[in-house]
């Protein structure tokens, strides 16, 4: 090899180092990152997320603006009970039905009325919510680790919306409905324990 | 050029650190670093985003008096963290924030009176908490000063940019902004009551509200 290829080579090698972490996470920076990583890390917490966001787009306004909304105030209150120790029975199966139930509605076409979806939508909520908030009391920083998993949420939600507006086109319609029963068939083997988060 | 010295050149540049241009002054860097203080205090962050939301939401002009009275608030909060009172302040904030955050996510306006307390008592709690560790003298009172301006721009421009901002998507943002802001306050505000955050202990609540009695 060529004395320049190989001093672009060693360059390129230098430039591709990462930095060393010799510290692991903690203070606000921490708090915020493990909050954000939370619901990511997690594939039933992300599947649910855009399915919420994606059903609210297929039922179009206003719910395409009030689940997102909704949910996470009452994914705080599912968070607050998982804060103060009250034990709620089955949360992972509620997670994994949370996904089942609404990538059933989007896969059905299921069009309720505005207040059925934010029920439906606020009831699982509760369970995110609970799972987050076990959590809190041992983040570095609980507000940042609050802050951190609430804007994950909410980003899988516009994800979820943003795919969800393909249902303006037909062949949209269809590739939104193939994708809730995706999500459906996930939370089913979720559920049946065929796959494990 | 020859390939061989570009290469060689390119290669040298890749390794090239940081060049730090100016030196430190320990007044300015004071100052700008209030100034950034408000962003970087989670509490106080969430609390400005919420009342930015609010402000903007409703209109700084029907807002009424609630921007002097976050004035009114944090200069004197600002002089007594000055001069050494320092209690915690971040449940305050977190309560502030959780009623904007309400208004704003429910796009249902606050009455000028409350709004206008709630700014005051923001402003108050923001400069109270506000005092850094380990600084006296010319430097603690340029961070203090660079705080109390960065607060107030903080949030008189980002109610400005909220209430500018005319598209319906845009109006959206703002009210899921909002139950974020109530969303992270409710739970640590949880955290607090449960008893298990350390931000507020009990002989550190600020003696008007303490929701523990």
């Amino acid at each position: 090899m060529r004395i320049e290829h190989k001093t672009v080579v060693v360059g390129a090698l230098a430039l591709s180092t990462g930095a060393a972490f010799a510290h692991e996470g903690s203070g606000v920076a921490g708090g915020f990152t493990s909050g954000f990583l939370h619901p990511i890390n997690g594939w039933d917490h992300i599947i649910a997320m855009v399915a919420v966001g994606l059903w609210g787009a297929f039922l179009g306004r206003p719910a395409i603006w009030v689940l997102p909304i909704v949910f996470p105030m009452v994914m705080a209150f599912g968070g607050a009970i998982g804060v103060t120790g009250f034990h709620i029975p089955g949360v992972e199966t509620g997670i994994a039905l949370s996904a089942v139930v609404l990538g059933a509605m989007i896969a059905l076409a299921v069009r309720p009325p505005i207040w059925v979806a934010a029920v439906i939508v606020g009831s699982f909520a509760i369970f995110h919510g609970y799972a987050h908030g076990v959590e809190l009391p041992q983040a570095a920083d609980p507000i940042a680790y609050s802050l951190g998993f609430v804007i994950a949420t909410g980003l899988l939600h516009l994800a979820g919306i943003a795919f969800g507006l393909l249902v303006r086109w037909p062949a949209g319609k269809v590739a939104v409905r193939a994708c809730g029963t995706a999500i459906s068939a996930a939370g089913v083997a979720l559920l049946i324990g065929w796959v494990h988060v | 050029m020859s390939r061989r010295s570009a290469a060689l050149l390119i290669s040298l540049l890749m390794f090239s650190i940081d060049a730090s241009a100016h030196g430190s002054s320990k007044s300015l860097g004071s100052f700008f670093g209030g100034f950034v203080h408000p962003l970087l205090e989670p509490a106080h962050l969430i609390a400005l985003l919420a009342l930015s939301l609010c402000l903007g939401q409703r209109g700084l002009a029907s807002s009424g008096m609630s921007v002097p009275a976050f004035i009114t608030g944090i200069v004197p909060g600002l002089v007594a963290a000055g001069f050494g009172w320092r209690p915690d302040t971040d449940v305050v904030l977190l309560g502030v924030a959780t009623l904007a955050g309400v208004s704003v996510a429910s796009a249902a306006p606050i009455p000028r009176s409350v709004l206008a307390a709630g700014c005051a008592v923001a402003g108050a709690s923001i400069g109270l908490g506000s005092s850094p560790d380990l600084v006296t003298g010319g430097a603690l009172w340029a961070t203090l000063f660079g705080t109390g301006l960065g607060a107030i721009a903080w949030l008189s421009n980002g109610a400005a940019l909220v209430q500018v901002a005319k598209r319906p998507w845009v109006k959206i943002l703002v009210r899921v902004a909002g139950s974020w802001a109530t969303a992270s306050s409710v739970l640590v505000l949880a955290l607090w009551i449960v008893g298990t955050h350390p931000v507020s202990k009990p002989d550190q609540v600020t003696n008007f509200i303490d929701l523990r009695r």
